[in-house]
């Protein structure tokens, strides 16, 4: 799978503008504030029609404009796909081959796995940040996690609000009972994807550290691991105290995911450099896994990762890149910080404007797409 | 500013005022009961107060009925043992015009959700008990495979337990004669976990 064509109109800061890109790695320089990650945000809201750092979709649109869109041409199994994500009139709008679809039918052409600073937070920050990248990567070899999740948190909503309005333990016997069925699948899912992810966890820390601890994934569940029923039963011994706390204090909603060094926990005491090395091995398995599993290769988007790892760490990610199959999308400040092939295909973003770098050893001309 | 009792902004207003009717749509409809024959506006006021005054509930399974008990309560060639319980009646009609089930119905009118400040009490759940009290086989449940759908299905277990009635559950997955490949993936994954011997 990858990317053959990008383009977007008023998103963002960047000028309208459609690129070619290559199969490979293609490297994206620009000093701060020009419109990199605005660039790999567009490749992000075509692929999961999400914004990434924007909470509301009117931010993805240019200023002064009314509406935005982004498309592209995907090639998968030797076929070319034709995928349009707007925003029109405050909606988010997706096509598929230029029919407007619903989401659950636009994804599948496009798969993404992002690497930006902000992730380096996901070892030490708090839960709910661990809880959606893992339910956002689940959701990446599984469209089905998505109904799931939405189910869970509906039927949540109604025990919370039971918990404040009703005393008929029938009521909340049922609802609880309710919730299970969406909790279990969730609750599967996750610790299935962990497991399976592991082993190349494992593998992907070692390539970019060389010999530190092993590292380990552990989901850490708020209620005892069982059937549904199970399940339901730990819930109704909790209803007191969650009328008391006024919500529900345990489930998939309350769980974390840990990552350790060896025996410690890495939350606790990892530096700087390993947490970095730590979020990076993440992404690096969640692609091996989606290859090895679903036969996908997803696009690899990496944010000006090299100013986040030292010389050393940086050297090895790009020997670990240099094997990936895949496509690679990397911004960065200064093109001679990423140590990419000879047949990366260079652009530069100025001021919004994306242009392609000639790739000529002499002179580097700019070629306006 | 026209005064809140112009006939045209109230019409407008009344329309939009339904399900899946926006003001533009309501604003259409009214300028073509407007425009249109006399008869279209007087049928159509005259549809609306019948349908209040003569419609009510089925004494008996709380169907929307103009003869009471309705025509699936008074047809003596269906099965007294045998209620499929119903969200509604659109949900009554699909399962009828499915020609399979020659049972008794029951119309709660709702489901249970917290959400909506929907509880039991505002749903016909009283009449069902009393219902199944005189003597019923099994009581099959066909509310939605939604949240609220499959926790009213559970209640009504609780509600049934009592009475020791035969409790069954309408199946979900992959709906017959369409291609496995449209199905949504949560359909299809579901009916792959629910998978049957053979």
């Amino acid at each position: 799978m990858f990317l053959r064509e990008i383009g977007w109109t008023g998103f963002r800061n960047l000028e309208t503008c459609a690129i070619e890109l290559d199969g490979g790695f293609n490297v994206f320089e620009g000093d701060n504030g020009q419109g990199k990650t605005n660039l790999l945000e567009a490749v992000y809201w075509l692929a999961t029609l999400r914004p990434l750092r924007a909470t509301r979709l009117q931010e993805l649109i240019r200023f002064g404009e009314r509406r935005c869109a982004v498309t592209g041409r995907i090639v998968l199994d030797g076929l070319e796909h034709r995928l349009e994500a707007r925003i029109e009139e405050g909606e988010r709008q997706c096509l598929r081959e230029l029919k407007a679809c619903r989401p659950a039918e636009y994804f599948g052409a496009l798969a993404v796995v992002l690497f930006t600073p902000d992730d380096v937070g996901l070892v030490r920050g708090p839960p709910g940040d661990r809880r959606r990248y893992l339910d956002r990567a689940v959701f990446t070899g599984r469209p089905a996690h998505l109904a799931d999740v939405l189910a869970y948190q509906r039927a949540l909503a109604a025990r919370n609000e039971l918990l404040r309005t009703s005393e008929d333990v029938a009521l909340h016997a049922s609802f609880e009972a309710a919730l299970a069925g969406p909790a279990r699948r969730l609750l599967t899912a996750r610790a299935t994807y962990l497991e399976r992810l592991t082993p190349f966890f494992v593998d992907a820390f070692r390539g970019i550290t060389g010999l530190e601890a092993p590292p380990g994934l552990s989901y850490r569940p708020s209620l005892a691991p069982g059937a549904e029923d199970a399940l339901a039963e730990q819930w109704a011994a909790e209803r007191e105290r969650d009328r008391e706390r006024g919500f529900t204090g345990k489930g998939p909603h309350a769980d974390d995911f840990g990552l350790a060094l060896g025996e410690r926990s890495a939350r606790l005491y990892a530096s700087q450099g390993q947490q970095r090395a730590l979020v990076l091995a993440l992404k690096i398995a969640e692609i091996r896994l989606l290859e090895a599993f679903f036969g996908l290769t997803p696009v690899l988007l990496l944010d000006d990762v090299s100013s986040e790892l030292d010389a050393e760490r940086n050297a090895r990610l790009f020997e670990l890149l240099h094997g990936f199959r895949g496509q690679v999308l990397i911004t960065t400040t200064e093109a001679r910080h990423v140590q990419t092939p000879d047949a990366a295909r260079e652009f530069r973003v100025e001021a919004g404007r994306v242009t392609r770098v000639q790739a000529s050893p002499s002179a580097a001309t700019v070629d306006v797409s | 500013m026209a005064s809140a009792t112009d006939p045209i902004r109230r019409l407008v207003l009344a329309f939009s005022r339904l399900p899946g009717i926006g003001e533009k749509t309501a604003t259409r409809l009214t300028f073509f009961v407007l425009n249109g024959p006399p008869e279209v506006a007087r049928e159509l006021s005259a549809a609306l107060a019948d349908v209040r005054e003569r419609v009510r509930f089925c004494s008996v399974c709380c169907n929307l009925t103009e003869a009471d008990p309705c025509r699936f309560c008074a047809d003596p060639r269906r099965d007294d043992r045998l209620v499929c319980v119903v969200e509604s009646v659109p949900s009554l009609l699909a399962i009828e015009r499915t020609g399979e089930f020659r049972g008794r119905y029951h119309v709660l009118h709702g489901v249970i959700s917290p959400l909506d400040g929907v509880g039991p009490e505002q749903l016909r759940l009283k009449e069902l008990v009393a219902r199944v009290a005189l003597g019923v086989d099994e009581v099959i449940v066909a509310t939605n495979p939604s949240v609220e759908g499959e926790a009213t299905a559970l209640y009504i277990q609780r509600l049934m337990r009592p009475l020791g009635v035969r409790m069954t559950r309408i199946a979900s997955g992959v709906s017959v004669g369409s291609d496995l490949e449209y199905a949504d993936q949560a359909t299809l994954g579901r009916a792959l976990s629910a998978r049957r011997e053979m």
